[in-house]
């Protein structure tokens, strides 16, 4: 097997039970506190309303905000991983078919890996206080995963072509 | 195999897109109609409260068929990358195999596209969506149908499909 392919798929197979894991531990130790915040906040924002407390409403509804902003980055992250190891473990197994020599495919395959990594790290990172370093990353993750297929659409092209 | 990776790229072109121009817009407006609707309602103001569950609505609507559209190209061109692999066991000829291929990718750029135009011309690209979806569904049945054929071949005690 060569090193492209094997990188694609111990690196997938690891970056799946990474997303499984994290998945796991934000399932036990913070959804449900996040989901009872969620809607905890919702209803006392509405509560308030009622009472004809404006401000309090708006402060309940901001923590509402605050608290969906982290709920859907988490989760976001979670199957952005799996998806991403499932994408990687899929492309290992026909890697050897991309028409470029082994030194290309094995870059190609690490900025492929590291991306699928780095993406999802930085959507976890996008908290406030940290938002700016967070989307930097996640941008950047995204733009290897993009270009990396890119290249990979245009190899397979090139190959159906030479067919 | 190619159509899959272009999929899975026009995906997370897609998602970029989205994540860079809408989703923060989508989590701002989600904020202001519930304040919105918040002080309707505490203002006893009727109007202010319908116009604002209209907004919401439509800003359900509009994260539905964004998201929606992301998460059904990618799939379908991980699908279409999986049946490659399977393409010697379809025992049809290559031009029906070429044709199924291509039907595939058609409904799976098709569905997804109709999708995200649904919110601006409604039904009619609803229509076209269910279309493409209907092409997908056409032509898995169709490279099952040769899928079939082949293990008949196999389990034939001649070797020779019937």
């Amino acid at each position: 097997m060569s090193g492209s392919r094997k990188l694609l798929l111990v690196g997938g197979l690891l970056l799946a039970i990474w997303g499984m894991s994290y998945g796991l531990w934000y399932a036990v130790f913070a959804e449900h506190q996040a989901l009872d915040n969620i809607g905890s906040s919702l209803s006392t924002s509405f509560a308030k309303a009622a009472e004809r407390n404006p401000a309090a409403s708006r402060a309940a509804l901001q923590a509402y905000s605050a608290a969906q902003y982290v709920y859907i980055r988490q989760v976001d992250a979670h199957s952005h991983w799996i998806g991403l190891a499932m994408l990687l473990i899929v492309l290992g197994i026909a890697f050897d078919r991309v028409p470029y020599g082994q030194s290309r495919r094995f870059w190609l395959a690490l900025a492929l890996l590291l991306g699928s990594f780095v993406f999802p790290l930085g959507v976890v990172l996008e908290n406030p206080g940290r938002a700016a370093m967070g989307r930097a990353l996640a941008i950047a993750g995204s733009g290897l995963i993009v270009f990396s297929l890119a290249v990979i659409a245009a190899g397979f092209a090139w190959a159906r072509a030479d067919d | 195999m190619g159509g899959g990776v272009l999929l899975v790229l026009l995906g997370f072109l897609h998602g970029g897109y989205y994540a860079l121009l809408d989703l923060d817009r989508h989590e701002a407006l989600d904020a202001s109609i519930l304040t919105a609707m918040t002080s309707g309602a505490a203002a006893h103001d009727a109007s202010a409260v319908t116009k604002a569950l209209a907004d919401y609505g439509n800003l359900q609507g509009d994260k539905a068929v964004k998201i929606a559209a992301h998460a059904h190209v990618i799939e379908f061109g991980l699908l279409s990358f999986i049946l490659a692999f399977f393409q010697p066991y379809v025992d049809l000829s290559a031009k029906w195999k070429l044709r199924w291929a291509q039907i595939l990718l058609l409904g799976s750029v098709m569905l997804p596209v109709c999708v995200l135009l649904e919110i601006r011309f409604g039904l009619v690209a609803g229509g076209l969506a269910d279309f493409g979806g209907l092409l997908v569904i056409l032509s898995l049945l169709g490279m099952w149908v040769g899928i079939l054929r082949y293990t008949g071949r196999l389990d034939s005690p001649t070797g020779a499909t019937r």
